[in-house]
């Protein structure tokens, strides 16, 4: 039930049940109670059409077995007075009259409670079936009195089923109101409930977006977050700790690498330009020069890891003619990797405001990677689209790699898709993650997709404007 | 040229001192800031290469005192910490260039000397170099009277190994410098681009042929010859 995950949800729910409690059951007696006044109401019209009526003071006790024979006495004396109508057969023309039947016997008389027939605690029927006649008699409180009356069972049943419709109409006639009553209510306790926790989630987000070193003021808040807010604090704080001591550990690890890197940078170059020319001592120092290039390579990848997860990249914006890098870059892949069709479109006046390492950085990585992971015969494709708040650019190529699934996992920080491939090729494993961070230190994303055939498509979108520095 | 390393990881100086060396210029080098103040009373320097952080008095200290007596000598501060700030700080406190580390010698050297072209007012946007002349601006290259205007990879390639005579560079290297891009794509890339160079720089008429100082060592990398 995903429905019920939601607050509002859940309290809509609720009411509508509590009135659905509330109509079928405090209702069902209260709407009792009104039908018991509507029943009086009817009763003192069908008073009129009672064969036999007889009140009794509430104080006197009811003495049964004296109404009976009241009441053969008087189903006697109606037959003996004539009392009788017109015997129409089994047909009543009019049920609102009563029917009277010429008594033979007075020994098959035969009393039937049927209790649960009324649910007025102070009426009473009782079903009296004579010579397969019945009659329904009812005793009834009204103004300290006992009303005993008998009535034909057919227009008792009628009175009775009128009575009962009444009530119900008054339920149904509840229910819609009952049921927005629900609604709104559900909405302003919800409103009530979430508004200060959305408010509240909106700060959280913030500041895990933009502030990480700001905290939450328990005080302005609701009583019931404050144990919530000490402990996304408290979280926030050790988040931080942590997150400092990993940083620091890669940017202090980086630094510390810094000095023995540049005396093996700077001594290898010697000894390279002092070994004789096509000696095997040189060809063996240049190639362990490369590595050590690669080694400073990564070091300043991390270094600049660190400080975007620091949020300290620094960018130094200027106006940046993206169009003319792309077709730049286009004319690049086509020296370093002629077995690449590559071709770009796109609008050729695009200004981004940038930093232009960074961003340089940015796309020979981009670059790197699709001329990296291409297949045999393949192709490179760029476009550049630009709208009103942004620039979109995409690089398609083919690949013979299965990326299915992978899409997050390429910008893990030293993950390989292929260890033997990286080390045929080179690459940290760092390029992709590096990317990601200085697309969003300009405010913008780096995301790829897979397409059908093992299409790679990576989509960097980023703000024309860029709105705040990192 | 006289130049004063104040730098406190012997090793580092070890070579840059031995790099000045083989430049013809003058190194002395001073492992703390105290050491280097000393070095400065007893002669003049064209320019000072300081590292930031030094033990006894690091190098914004030195900094200090060294303006504050008044000296104007160009400084080019080397540091560990490559942000912003610490760029910031350090051309605030009176440095000229800034080049972090790990740095190649051959980039230090193309800084001091055009720091002191700087100062003796020599034009910057012209490259000379055994007959060679390099417009940084216009990339117009001229060898032999023979001119010829290089595309931007061209002009980076052939600026990158002028600025470094003597100096072996890697494909590798070069890749990383010209192209930007860290693996090896496997093409002759960078062979079909000296040779771009040199056909260009080659005066199709020319009975007498001058050997290009742009020197390729099978296996091992590309040089500009020094002379």
């Amino acid at each position: 039930m995903r429905v019920l995950r939601s607050v509002g949800s859940r309290t809509f729910v609720f009411f509508i049940a509590c009135s659905l409690v509330f109509i079928f059951g405090i209702n069902r007696m209260w709407a009792g109670y009104f039908s018991q006044r509507i029943h009086q109401t009817l009763w003192d019209q069908e008073i009129t059409q009672a064969l036999w009526l007889e009140v009794v003071d509430l104080a006197d006790p009811i003495d049964m077995p004296q109404l009976q024979r009241s009441l053969l006495k008087r189903i006697a004396y109606s037959q003996v007075a004539d009392l009788r109508l017109d015997r129409q057969d089994e047909v009543n023309e009019n049920p609102a009259k009563p029917f009277i039947w010429g008594a033979t016997g007075t020994d098959s008389l035969e009393w039937v409670e049927q209790a649960g027939l009324n649910p007025m605690a102070k009426a009473r029927h009782v079903h009296w079936s004579f010579e397969g006649h019945h009659w329904t008699w009812v005793s009834l409180h009204h103004r300290q009195q006992h009303y005993q009356m008998l009535l034909d069972h057919r227009v008792a049943q009628q009175s009775l089923a009128r009575m009962w419709a009444v009530r119900d109409q008054t339920i149904w006639y509840q229910l819609p109101t009952v049921v927005l009553s629900a609604v709104l209510l559900a909405w302003l306790v919800t409103r009530l409930m979430l508004n200060p926790m959305q408010r509240l989630s909106q700060r959280l987000n913030q500041i895990v977006r933009l502030q990480p070193q700001e905290r939450i003021d328990a005080k302005g808040s609701l009583k019931e977050f404050e144990s919530l807010i000490n402990a996304f604090n408290a979280l926030l704080d050790r988040l931080q700790i942590s997150y400092q001591q990993a940083s620091r550990f890669s940017s202090d690890a980086a630094h510390e690498l810094q000095t023995p890197l540049t005396i093996l940078r700077g001594q290898l170059a010697q000894a390279i330009n002092q070994a004789g020319d096509y000696h095997d001592v040189q060809i063996r120092l240049t190639s362990i020069s490369d590595e050590v290039e690669r080694l400073i390579s990564i070091t300043e990848k991390l270094l600049q890891l660190s400080l975007a997860d620091a949020g300290r990249m620094s960018l130094v914006l200027e106006p940046i003619p993206l169009s003319d890098w792309v077709a730049e870059l286009v004319d690049d892949a086509a020296s370093f990797a002629p077995h690449l069709k590559t071709s770009w479109q796109g609008d050729p006046h695009v200004i981004w405001h940038a930093d232009r390492n960074l961003a340089r950085q940015l796309l020979t990585n981009l670059l790197s990677n699709a001329v990296k992971y291409n297949q045999v015969g393949g192709w490179i494709r760029f476009y550049l689209k630009q709208t009103d708040q942004d620039v979109e650019l995409e690089i398609h190529n083919p690949t013979e790699a299965d990326l299915q699934g992978m899409e997050e996992k390429l910008f893990e920080r030293f993950y390989r898709l292929d260890p033997h491939h990286n080390r045929k090729t080179g690459g940290s494993g760092l390029g992709l993650s590096l990317c990601r961070e200085i697309a969003k230190a300009h405010g913008g994303a780096l995301t790829m997709g897979i397409k059908p055939q093992k299409n790679v498509v990576m989509r960097l979108r980023l703000p024309l404007q860029q709105s705040h520095t990192v | 040229m006289n130049i004063l390393l104040i730098e406190d990881e012997q090793k580092i100086a070890d070579f840059v001192l031995e790099g000045f060396e083989t430049l013809g210029w003058h190194g002395v080098h001073a492992p703390d800031g105290v050491s280097g103040l000393e070095s400065l009373a007893q002669m003049p320097f064209d320019a000072i290469v300081l590292d930031w952080m030094l033990p006894v008095m690091d190098g914004m200290d030195f900094l200090q005192i060294w303006r504050h007596q008044g000296h104007h000598t160009p400084v080019i501060m080397l540091t560990a910490k490559a942000n912003i700030e610490c760029k910031l700080l350090g051309f605030e406190m009176g440095i000229q260039d800034y080049l972090p580390k790990p740095f190649h010698f051959e980039e230090l050297a193309a800084r001091i000397r055009a720091l002191s072209h700087r100062r003796t007012a020599q034009d910057t946007s012209l490259l000379r170099l055994n007959g060679l002349e390099l417009n940084r601006v216009s990339r117009k290259a001229t060898w032999q009277g023979f001119s010829a205007v290089l595309s931007q990879r061209e002009f980076l390639l052939l600026e990158y190994l002028m600025l470094s005579p003597g100096q072996i560079f890697t494909r590798k290297k070069i890749l990383r410098h010209v192209w930007g891009i860290d693996f090896d794509p496997q093409t002759n890339v960078v062979d079909v681009c000296i040779m771009r160079v040199r056909k260009k720089l080659t005066h199709p008429g020319a009975a007498s042929k001058v050997e290009l100082p742009l020197q390729t060592l099978r296996g091992v990398g590309y040089r500009w010859a020094s002379t």
